[in-house]
């Protein structure tokens, strides 16, 4: 992006920072960063190459507020009602929802870090909270929710850190959800050490009306896995960056995704995985289905550094379109300087099969429900991926209850 | 960027696409392909427009059915390409008759996607075109008619071409170069679904009765009709019925959705099965036999009661143990394949049974199971329509009635006498008999 690119202003919520700067928790110098660096570049227009399929120009239009104090409900959670979490209601933890294991030590808020992008400056200029989780080396903490819920004309910015040591392991299941039209704009910064796991669900269900932005950085050591799946159903604007840093041998990383959309719902979800070490292997199955005027795009890049030999990567974007009007954008994308690597990606869009659906209606299945079987064998290899059955459990459920 | 060149040599497409800063060429030779014979796939690359070519040879002998010949073979000539490109990333993807072929070298990415089933079918195709530099990919689709080739193979290689020069010309206006790009959109499935030649009729007035507790066959040379009239019958929507009615139980179908017609008793028995990779056979079975259930005001059953009686009625059918937690016909023979539509038939115990060659294919010891399958049902309230070439299935099933089924009209009707005689004489000797 050069000086003369035309981008969208952020002066509405550069003057709630002015406004909000005392209020503030933390040390301002980031933050006071942040704001010189959305003074000078603004928030991405049409002309970045990373935003070229989505415009931020609503978010340029939302006047961030403080809002009075909210206690909404919890989304129905069915099986892992019981299941430790923490919940955050417009940005901030909220105690009375949350339920903690001593497994999990969760100490707030985080601090902000500093910003390489307009996204994720934002979140750095506004957070005022956040989790931080730290499982200690050789423990394996289970399962944890992590849960964020808007109220109308909120803006949240929470700071969430999460860090794995040596050999532990844990499985989050974020969710995201609320009522009315607010924003939510989520960095997630992940560090696993040697040999960490980590099993990282995220489920956006988002009000209609949302404008929803999350930012997930993931350094990933040596025979380390980040195994992710982002469930997108919500939201009338969804931005999802996600970059994995394979640092160290060995490394694993998976950025599954299904973005179920319909009306006039827009959804991004944007990779970068960085194999920067040898004997990484990174994969990316990603499937949208798409009704009445909804659009998806996904762009997906793999840089291979030339030390990242014997690189074995694997990316796939499939788009099942419902509709005449429904749009997908695929931008994948390849950057390899290492001679001994195994990466291939594809693409396809299509739509639903009318010899499978006659199939179906001929048995006496009735058309509504044939679509919906199509749909779902459509999204199974993705689900299939999540390896946890009371999730993969949930998410399925939330997916056949869509229309 | 222009297209340099798309013509064929012999039964080999060339596919060459011409950028400022690179090159790509890709010839498959697509005829032997679909024939499941090994074919030459020849790939060039350049940079600055000095092009190398290579050749590559690959066999298609594994590969057991005719789609997935296409795509598997296409597929396996991408990545011998792939690895003789040294930074070159391959990738081949298939959805439907869609055949993409992904090449990514190191300047440039090129992406071809040919329905190359529906243009040997004759039909319209969509072809999707991705061209880019320095890793950013746009995609543009180019759709094209295969008017005026006269069908097979032929039509096939000349409407590739034809895809190719309409994407030159594409790129030339500035439509793909411009406002197409980046776009991805739905593949028009009702133009797809249009053939090109001229809508002619098909059934020419058939006027039939089956009572209830009678099976009739039907029987006729390829072409006849027999298999337009069993997807008449079910509802498929692709025909225009322009005259006529079909009265079942009293009331009239024509009027009903798929749906309506299978829950008022009638089962058709597909000539070719399709796949539905993601679906559980047991599954779909079971929601099958509750959609008709509910719709008849029955109880549902719940997984168990459905499990026991779907295993029995395998059993029965000498269907392997597994087959009913596999995915709906994937990976099945195509003995497999009948023997699920017959287990279908089962369970959902029709009024009325429209066998489409459910024989080809069959075995003798699967034929007789398939037989034995049919006359379970057999009974005062059960009929069916065995659809046919030959008389062996109807040595198991015997028929009450056989027509014999000729230039969309019925031309003969007689007892299973008729069957042995049109086994005996050939249907050219028995249809002149009966002009």
């Amino acid at each position: 992006m050069n000086a003369l690119t035309p981008a969208l202003s952020a002066e509405n919520f550069l003057a709630h920072y002015e406004q909000r700067r005392a209020a503030l928790p933390g040390d301002p110098a980031a933050r006071d960063a942040a704001a010189s660096y959305l003074r000078a570049h603004g928030l991405p227009g049409p002309r970045d190459e990373a935003w070229k399929y989505t415009s931020l120009r609503p978010l340029a239009d939302f006047a961030p507020a403080d809002v009075a104090p909210a206690e909404p409900s919890l989304p129905d959670l069915g099986a892992l009602a019981d299941t430790p979490r923490l919940v955050f209601v417009n940005g901030v933890l909220s105690p009375e929802h949350s339920r903690l294991s001593s497994s999990i030590r969760a100490s707030l808020p985080a601090t902000p870090g500093p910003a390489a992008d307009a996204v994720t400056a934002l979140n750095t200029l506004l957070t005022e909270d956040g989790a931080r989780i730290a499982i200690d080396p050789g423990t394996d903490a289970g399962l944890l929710l992590l849960i964020h819920l808007g109220t109308p004309h909120a803006s949240a910015f929470p700071r969430h850190t999460i860090s794995l040591g040596a050999r532990a392991r844990l499985t989050l299941l974020e969710i995201a959800a609320g009522t009315g039209a607010y924003l939510h704009n989520a960095v997630t910064q992940i560090a696993l050490a040697e040999e960490a796991h980590l099993l990282h669900a995220r489920l956006q269900t988002e009000s209609e009306t949302a404008y929803h932005l999350s930012t997930v950085t993931a350094d990933i050591a040596e025979r380390a896995t980040y195994d992710s799946f982002t469930l997108t159903i919500g939201a009338a604007l969804a931005r999802t960056t996600m970059h994995a840093s394979l640092a160290g041998p060995h490394a694993h990383a998976a950025l599954n995704a299904a973005q179920r959309l319909a009306g006039q719902q827009h959804a991004d979800f944007t990779t970068i995985v960085r194999h920067a070490a040898p004997d990484g292997t990174s994969r990316q199955t990603v499937k949208n289905v798409l009704d009445d005027h909804a659009r998806a795009v996904f762009q997906g890049r793999i840089e291979v550094a030339q030390i990242a030999q014997r690189t074995d990567g694997y990316q796939m974007n499939q788009a099942l379109l419902l509709s005449d009007r429904a749009e997908i954008d695929s931008k994948p994308e390849l950057e390899i300087f290492a001679d001994d690597v195994k990466c291939s990606h594809g693409a396809t869009v299509g739509a639903l099969d009318e010899d499978q659906l006659f199939y179906l209606v001929s048995r006496g299945i009735p058309r509504p429900e044939a679509r919906a079987i199509l749909i779902h064998a459509f999204l199974e290899d993705a689900l299939a991926a999540i390896d946890n059955d009371a999730i993969r459990t949930h998410l399925t459920g939330l997916i056949e209850s869509r229309p | 960027m222009r297209i340099r060149l798309a013509r064929p040599v012999g039964g080999v497409v060339l596919f060459a696409i011409d950028l400022s800063a690179g090159a790509i060429l890709l010839a498959i030779d697509l005829p032997a392909l679909l024939r499941g014979e090994a074919a030459a796939v020849g790939g060039a690359v350049g940079g600055n427009l000095a092009v190398d070519v290579l050749l590559v040879i690959f066999s298609a002998g594994c590969f057991a059915g005719r789609h997935g010949a296409v795509a598997d073979a296409v597929g396996d000539a991408g990545l011998l390409i792939g690895a003789a490109l040294p930074d070159g990333i391959v990738a081949v993807v298939r959805l439907g008759g869609v055949v993409p072929v992904v090449i990514n070298g190191v300047a440039d990415v090129v992406l071809l996607a040919v329905d190359a089933l529906a243009l040997l079918r004759g039909e319209r195709a969509t072809v999707c075109c991705a061209v880019s530099a320095d890793f950013a990919v746009d995609v543009g689709f180019a759709r094209f008619e295969a008017l005026g080739f006269s069908g097979g193979e032929l039509a096939g290689l000349d409407a590739v071409g034809d895809a190719l020069l309409l994407i030159h010309a594409a790129i030339r206006d500035g439509a793909l170069g411009g406002g197409l790009l980046g776009k991805g959109r739905r593949r028009d499935s009702q133009g797809n679904c249009h053939t090109t030649i001229p809508s002619k009729p098909i059934l020419k007035g058939i006027t039939l009765a089956i009572p209830d507790g009678e099976i009739h066959a039907i029987m006729g040379p390829n072409g006849s009709g027999k298999s337009t009239l069993a997807l008449v019958l079910a509802g498929r929507e692709d025909f225009a019925v322009t005259q006529g009615s079909v009265t079942f139980d009293g009331a009239e179908m024509l009027a009903l959705e798929p749906e309506q017609r299978a829950q008022a008793g009638i089962f058709l028995a597909f000539q070719s099965p399709v796949e539905l990779p993601g679906v559980g056979n047991a599954n779909f079975l079971r929601t099958a036999v509750n959609a008709q259930r509910r719709a008849r005001g029955e109880p549902e059953l719940d997984a168990a009661q459905f499990l026991r009686e779907a295993r029995a009625a395998a059993k029965r059918l000498h269907m392997p143990d597994d087959l009913l937690k596999r995915q709906v016909n994937v990976g099945f023979s195509g003995g497999e394949k009948k023997r699920n539509e017959i287990l279908q038939m089962t369970l959902l115990r029709p009024r009325l049974a429209i066998l489409d060659e459910t024989d080809s294919g069959l075995d003798i010891d699967a034929l007789r199971i398939v037989g034995e399958g049919v006359n379970a049902l057999r009974g005062p309230t059960f009929s069916a329509l065995v659809i046919t070439h030959h008389q062996r299935l109807l040595q198991h099933i015997v028929p009450d009635r056989v027509h014999v089924l000729a230039g969309g009209r019925i031309v003969k009707t007689g007892g299973p006498e008729l069957a042995e005689a049109l086994e005996a004489r050939g249907y050219a000797q028995v249809i002149a008999e009966a002009a």
